[in-house]
């Protein structure tokens, strides 16, 4: 038989044939089910799995994220205060070194020593690149205090934690205990400098001097100069900027009878002279001295005017001696006496 | 035309054939509709599962759990352990925590205020304080795991 033959008769057996129709029906639901089956599945498996990466995206997003913080401290933690009401004070620096803004959500202060530990929610928000700081002494609003029982000295340590849950501890950490018995803030690292050498500490670069004023009351002081040589023919008075950083955290105060003297050498029975004097608005102010000096403060103390006349021709030494009184927080008044050297100048 | 309908009308065999495949045509239609109807379901309940494990895996995925702070009381042999949800999803919970090869189910979780909760909330702190035996000056390592699976280590010093 041809082929052709074949497939014609074939085509009207298959057509003539009505049982092979429901055969078909059959097929076509069959083929519609495992259609419907397959593509609702795979269309489904499809967005649960982007759904799955997106998330392990953004959680790598996140850990990267959290790597990526950086904050660079300085802190130190400060006890104040004894027995159960006792404080902490942190202070010092955080810098946000990290190409992310980070927020410090708590502070954690341990008294490693006692045993005793505390937190205190924070809301510290850096921006990259920004820097705090943190300081009773210098803007006593920024210090951080947080309560904690503690005894002379007790260990202390503390760490920050951040939103994205990472740990900023302190680069480097000085740990004083109540240096002061709960009297009052406690003490700056400096402090301990100046404990050494004395309370006041003098502005090298702020020294001035300002020629011929005339020694009365009114008058004025003029323009400042810088600089290391004066004249020993004029009347002259001379300029520095102090602080106090006292280690106690006792107020100063600066009485008459202070000077700026020249130190006698070989040639010079007695040594030339600037008294302290009180300068206001630039015009020289007769009378009583009293020069009050918080702890952090800095003021400008004059001498003088004084002729130089014993010192001319020479390079002098001169030291600034400083009298007055120490006031503790209590009310207490101690004498107080310092000598500051440093500087020389050429008289001519 | 007219003649195989005419033919087709007078033959009486040929109707109960006509018959038995409408029949058939509906009963084959009937099931195959039934048979979309089920595997619709059955893809249904399939795609709910899976939406629900991936959901679990990616939730899981999106715990983060850091340790503040661990502190051992011998006297009151009492560990408290301060916690952060550091994650980006809430209704993170304990369900279990190992420390020294012991464990302590669901332990109480509070805020950082004492006010008791079952989970935190993302970017919340809490603790909780269970009570293991242990030496002094040892470091030991602690287990915590989560309601939805997660696991975070930590080690501290008695």
């Amino acid at each position: 038989m041809l082929p052709r033959l074949r497939l014609k008769k074939t085509r009207r057996r298959l057509t003539s044939n009505s049982k092979g129709l429901s055969s078909i029906v059959g097929a076509v639901f069959a083929v519609l089910v495992m259609i419907s089956l397959i593509s609702t599945v795979f269309v489904w498996s499809l967005s649960q799995n982007t759904l799955y990466n997106n998330s392990v995206r953004q959680s790598n997003l996140a850990d990267l994220d959290r790597s990526n913080e950086r904050i660079m401290t300085n802190i130190t933690c400060y006890g104040d205060g004894l027995g159960a009401t006792g404080t902490v004070l942190v202070n010092g620096t955080l810098e946000n070194d990290g190409p992310l803004s980070v927020q410090l959500v708590t502070l954690w202060v341990v008294d490693v020593t006692n045993k005793n530990y505390n937190h205190k929610a924070l809301d510290i928000v850096l921006a990259p690149g920004n820097r705090t700081t943190l300081s009773q002494f210098l803007v006593p609003s920024t210090a951080i205090v947080v309560t904690l029982p503690n005894s002379d000295g007790d260990s202390l340590s503390c760490w920050f934690i951040s939103a994205r849950g990472n740990t900023i501890s302190e680069k480097s950490t000085t740990i004083i205990n109540n240096f002061n018995e709960g009297g009052g803030p406690e003490i700056p690292p400096y402090a301990f400098v100046s404990g050494g050498i004395g309370s006041i500490a003098m502005d090298f670069s702020s020294f001035s001097h300002y020629d011929n004023v005339a020694p009365a009351n009114g008058s004025s002081v003029g323009s400042a100069v810088y600089g290391y040589t004066i004249s020993g023919n004029i009347y002259t008075m001379l300029h520095v900027k102090v602080t106090n950083y006292d280690l106690y955290n006792r107020t100063l105060t600066i009485t008459g009878g202070s000077m700026w003297a020249v130190t006698p050498f070989s040639g010079t029975i007695k040594g030339d002279q600037w008294s302290i004097a009180n300068v206001t608005g630039g015009k020289l102010i007769t009378g009583t001295y009293n020069q009050f000096i918080n702890v952090t403060q800095a003021v400008d103390l004059y001498f003088g005017p004084t002729q130089a006349s014993r010192s001319a021709g020479n390079i002098v030494p001169l030291f600034i001696l400083l009298y007055g009184q120490a006031t503790y927080k209590n009310g207490t008044k101690i004498d107080y006496g310092q000598n500051l050297p440093f500087i020389a100048l050429n008289v001519t | 035309m007219s003649q195989s309908l005419l033919r087709l009308f007078k033959s009486k065999r040929a109707v109960s054939a006509v018959i038995s495949n409408i029949i058939l045509i509906a009963a084959v239609i009937t099931v195959g509709f039934v048979m979309l109807a089920w595997s619709q379901s059955q893809s249904a309940i399939y795609n709910n599962q899976y939406s629900n494990a991936i959901k679990s895996d990616t939730d899981q995925l999106r715990e983060r759990v850091v340790f503040e702070y661990i502190y051992y009381d011998k006297t009151g042999n009492n560990l408290t352990v301060y916690l952060m949800n550091s994650g980006t999803i809430g209704g993170v919970s304990i369900a279990n925590v190992y420390v020294n090869n012991t464990s302590y189910a669901a332990p109480t979780l509070r805020l950082l205020n004492g006010t008791q909760t079952s989970s935190l909330k993302a970017t919340q702190e809490g603790y909780f304080s269970i009570s293991p035996s242990l030496a002094l000056g040892k470091n030991y390592p602690i287990i915590i795991v989560t309601g939805r699976g997660s696991s975070f280590v930590a080690t501290f010093a008695t």
